[in-house]
């Protein structure tokens, strides 16, 4: 009986949060064009401000579609206005002044078009709504730079004035998500809001219905951009969290387009009918020295680390990891930056290539010496020059570069001793706890603005002390590094900025805190006799379905 | 009878009460909703920390067990730590629901195959029928389910419709209704259902067609059985009446148990082929580190293995009353 009455339920269930009211079946009606796409990672709740605004995939699949900024990134990821605003505030312009008392202020105009799909215009209400919100709500983690803001003027619905304590160069890079200030019974602590439906949309589309295995999109009809008009009816999004089940969806056409994580063996399984292209992704993935690790056998200097990246073939490294998935993988020539948002990245670690020789100059002149050619390097108390290792257990691609790189320093006289963990224990408790490595290989997320003000803070190195906070988990102690990442921060002149970011990176170089390798790229994947459109995205900090309002259905 | 299954639950008890402490521990040491946030540089430590501490989670163990435990108790399974403050339940009574009718579906349809395969290959114990039928079974059993699963999902949704000449796909290969499909559609549904139990119940064929093999040639040599065939009985009424009921037993059994430990999930399964179950919302809370899904997704398995562990016994007993007999000693 019990499991009578399960099959009842069951049958009827669609999982929390749908329509579960309606008797009525509705499927794709006749004539009606939908577009159905698979989502590798179903977001847990969609509220744009708390945690759940951590996950990639809510921005992929629902934000960027329903809410818009102030300004946006075009498809290489350059900043430019975004349909809300009349244009993008330039300091020619006036819009960004750098006030006597150290202040500054930008201002947005705000177009008198713009609106929400429910008819209500956007406007400066929004703006300062928004900066509440972030900073009012309950759980709200992402507050960077809004906590500098001292007022948003609203008093002209048309105009948005954002006055900041001190210069603050990433300005552009903030309200990149406008909320609807009507839409929340005027709380600006929203985190009881918004975590399974989002009603009012100032995008594209309209969130027509979410829950735990679909999300139904269609077109916003208050939309004021005629460019972006959706050209199909709706849009469907399904969870396809299995890399291989999602490529058999595709195949079958039972989904037409995904962004699966790169696999190996990438290029020989996406033929025939599904085809992809390969862009930067938002992770940066490298060697990271720990010069505190408590296992090290000794200290963890410049020279050793200038010596390991010397003993490296990182072009090869890279074909390793990425050369099943993608053409003549690229190597990240510059510790911190993404070649893929602006022009950050520079060339500073090219010098760095396999050079036996160079290897020997920065040993021998801190006291360590190679008894034979065949044998380790050792130091003066004796000690072999063998690192420990950790990643993330299980993880092929890692675990293959591990096994290359072991090999590859082996003439070089550097051994290592690998120890892997599983991504809880590695993330969870050893990386913040600064107990790990000295060297360890992961992939850190990227922004497309170039603070790296927490990456480098020597004050941001987690500690005891300091109750293990920061994200310096280098250990990386530079005044000059720090100095020059506040500076970062603070100069609002791009051209001056560019300058900084370039002594920066050539400091990282001669420092080397890491050894950069690569930028795991974004894939898109879309069935060719389903759809049409897709792939010029696929770089983009939007994600590669950005642009769905420009796809169609084949046929 | 009553006795014996009260003295069951009650030694149940503190197993339960172990298995929910051991999980807690274990929930907050392999993950942490605050894991997710360690590398983004968007987040400053003090937002960090506050937001562990708007969780709870800076709270000590012993008092944030006690409380999760006294919420149990009282029916209470709290909200989601990642979901954003959502109720917890409604997740775990659509995933457990989903769940049942995957497990109800592949253990119906196993059986009867297996109790079939597993009597036809004792009664020609030899035969070509018994020899391809242990093949069949040892295959059954070896192949991994991931693998199985893709398998399945090429075949019937791509392969064969292309060999047939039809759109792709004949049978959906992931979910449990068409992309778009809104409110209750049984067609749809028993569609989605299709794979993942035929992959659930292929393994589970083979282990029941073994265990009733064996069972009825053990049952087949028994005195009682040459009895009934020297009385004239026909070889259909002999093995359908006299010794299926007997064989049966062990098998019977084992499908109770087998019950118990599906409930909890199948996460391969339901991972391959995108079921939103128990396994799902297993994963899903492990990956996030929400031990206040992962907690309850766990009881319930330690709940459902006790209990069907429990109904296995009880029902060994009614099919064979030598056992009750023991067990009221």
């Amino acid at each position: 009986m019990l499991l009578a009455a399960a099959l009842v339920a069951g049958a009827c269930s669609v999982g929390p949060g749908a329509d579960d009211s309606s008797d009525e079946v509705v499927t794709a009606e006749e004539g009606v064009s939908e577009i159905v796409l698979a989502v590798e990672q179903w977001p847990e709740c969609l509220n744009p401000v708390t945690s759940c605004a951590n996950a990639t995939w809510l921005s992929w699949s629902v934000l960027v579609h329903l809410q818009p900024g102030l300004l946006e990134f075009d498809s290489g990821n350059s900043l430019r206005a975004s349909p809300v605003v009349e244009e993008m505030p330039t300091r020619d312009s006036g819009a960004v002044l750098l006030n006597d008392d150290g202040t500054f202020t930008v201002t947005y105009r705000i177009r008198p078009e713009a609106r929400w799909s429910d008819g209500t215009p956007i406007t400066s209400t929004d703006v300062w709504f928004t900066w509440r919100a972030i900073l009012d709500t309950q759980g709200s983690l992402q507050t960077i730079g809004y906590d500098l803001i001292t007022g948003v003027d609203a008093e002209d619905p048309h105009t948005a004035v954002l006055t900041f304590s001190k210069p603050y160069a990433p300005w552009p890079y903030m309200f990149h998500s406008l909320l609807p200030a009507h839409a929340f019974d005027g709380n600006t602590d929203i985190s009881g809001y918004w975590n399974d439906a989002i009603p009012v949309s100032g995008g594209p589309w309209l969130q027509e219905s979410w829950n735990q295995n679909q999300q139904v999109l269609v077109p916003n009809p208050n939309y004021w951009v005629p460019e972006r008009i959706p050209l199909v009816d709706r849009v469907v999004m399904v969870p396809r969290e299995d890399t291989d089940s999602e490529v058999v969806a595709l195949q079958t056409g039972e989904v037409m387009a995904a962004m699966p994580q790169p696999f190996p063996g990438a290029r020989n399984r996406l033929v025939g009918d599904l085809t992809y292209v390969a862009g930067h992704g938002n992770h940066i993935e490298g060697l990271w020295f720990n010069q505190i690790a408590p296992d090290r056998r000794f200290e963890i200097t410049t020279n050793i680390r200038r010596a390991v990246a010397h003993a490296l073939d990182r072009e090869q490294i890279a074909e390793v990891a990425l050369g099943s998935i993608i053409d003549d993988p690229a190597v990240l020539q510059c510790a911190g930056w993404n070649p893929g948002f602006g022009n950050w990245c520079r060339d500073d670690f090219a010098e760095y290539v396999q050079d036996v020789e160079a290897v020997a100059e920065l040993l021998t002149a801190e006291g360590w010496s190679r008894p034979e050619p065949g044998r380790l390097w050792v130091n003066a108390d004796g000690k072999e020059l063998v690192l420990q290792w950790n990643t993330v257990a299980g993880n092929k691609r890692r675990e293959d570069v591990q096994a290359l790189v072991a090999e590859m320093t082996e003439p070089f006289g550097i051994g290592w001793e690998i120890i892997n963990y599983d991504a809880g224990e590695l993330f969870q408790n050893r990386l913040p706890a600064m107990n790990f490595g000295p060297v360890a290989l992961y992939a850190a997320p990227t922004n497309p603005d170039p603070s790296v003000t927490e990456k480098y803070d020597l004050n941001g190195i987690p500690t005891e002390a300091n109750g293990y906070s920061g994200q310096n988990f280098m250990a990386y102690a530079s005044r000059r590094a720090t100095d020059l990442a506040y500076a970062i921060d603070e100069e609002l002149d791009p051209d001056a900025r560019l300058e900084l970011v370039g002594e920066l990176g050539g400091l990282l170089a001669e420092d080397v805190p890491w050894i950069p390798l690569y930028v795991l790229p974004n894939l898109l994947v879309w069935n060719t006799t389903l759809v049409e459109g897709p792939g010029e995205w696929v770089s983009s900090v939007y994600g590669g379905f950005y642009d769905i309002y420009d796809w169609t259905v084949v046929g | 009878m009553i006795r014996y299954s009260l003295r069951r639950v009650a030694v149940a008890v503190p197993i339960l009460l172990a298995v929910s402490l051991v999980t807690f521990w274990a929930a907050g040491e392999i993950t942490s909703p605050a894991a997710q946030l360690t590398l983004n540089p968007r987040i400053t430590p003090e937002a960090k920390q506050a937001y562990i501490e708007s969780l709870g989670l800076d709270r000590p163990f012993g008092v944030r067990y006690l409380s999760w435990l006294g919420n149990l108790l009282t029916g209470d399974l709290g909200t989601s730590l990642v979901r954003n403050g959502q109720e917890v339940w409604p997740f775990v009574r659509q995933a457990l629901a989903n769940t049942l009718v995957l497990v109800g579906v592949a253990v119906i349809f196993s059986l009867g195959a297996g109790l079939v395969v597993g009597t036809l290959s004792a009664v020609r114990r030899g035969s070509l029928l018994d020899h391809a039928a242990t093949t069949v079974s040892f295959l059954g059993i070896s192949i991994p389910v991931f693998w199985l699963g893709l398998m399945l999902q090429l075949f019937f949704g791509l392969y064969l419709a292309q060999w047939l000449g039809v759109t792709p796909p004949l049978l959906p290969t992931a979910g449990i209704y068409s992309p778009g499909n809104v409110g209750f559609d049984l067609v749809d549904r028993i569609r989605h259902l299709i794979l993942p139990s035929l992959a659930l119940a292929l393994q589970l064929v083979a282990v029941y067609s073994r265990y009733m093999r064996a069972s009825m040639l053990e049952v087949l040599g028994s005195d009682y059985i040459r009895t009934a065939r020297s009385k004239g009985l026909s070889e259909p009424a002999v093995v359908v009446r006299h010794g299926m009921r007997t064989a049966l037993i062990p098998v019977t059994t084992q499908a109770a148990i087998d019950i118990g430990l599906l409930v909890g999930g199948l996460i391969v399964t339901e991972r391959v082929f995108q079921y939103p179950g128990m396994g799902l919302l297993f994963l899903d809370a492990l990956g996030g580190g929400d031990y206040t899904i992962l907690l309850p997704t766990v009881m319930i398995v330690s709940v459902a293995v006790f209990a069907m562990n429990l109904a296995a016994d009880l029902l060994y007993a009614i099919l064979d009353p030598r056992t009750r007999h023991l067990a009221g000693r």
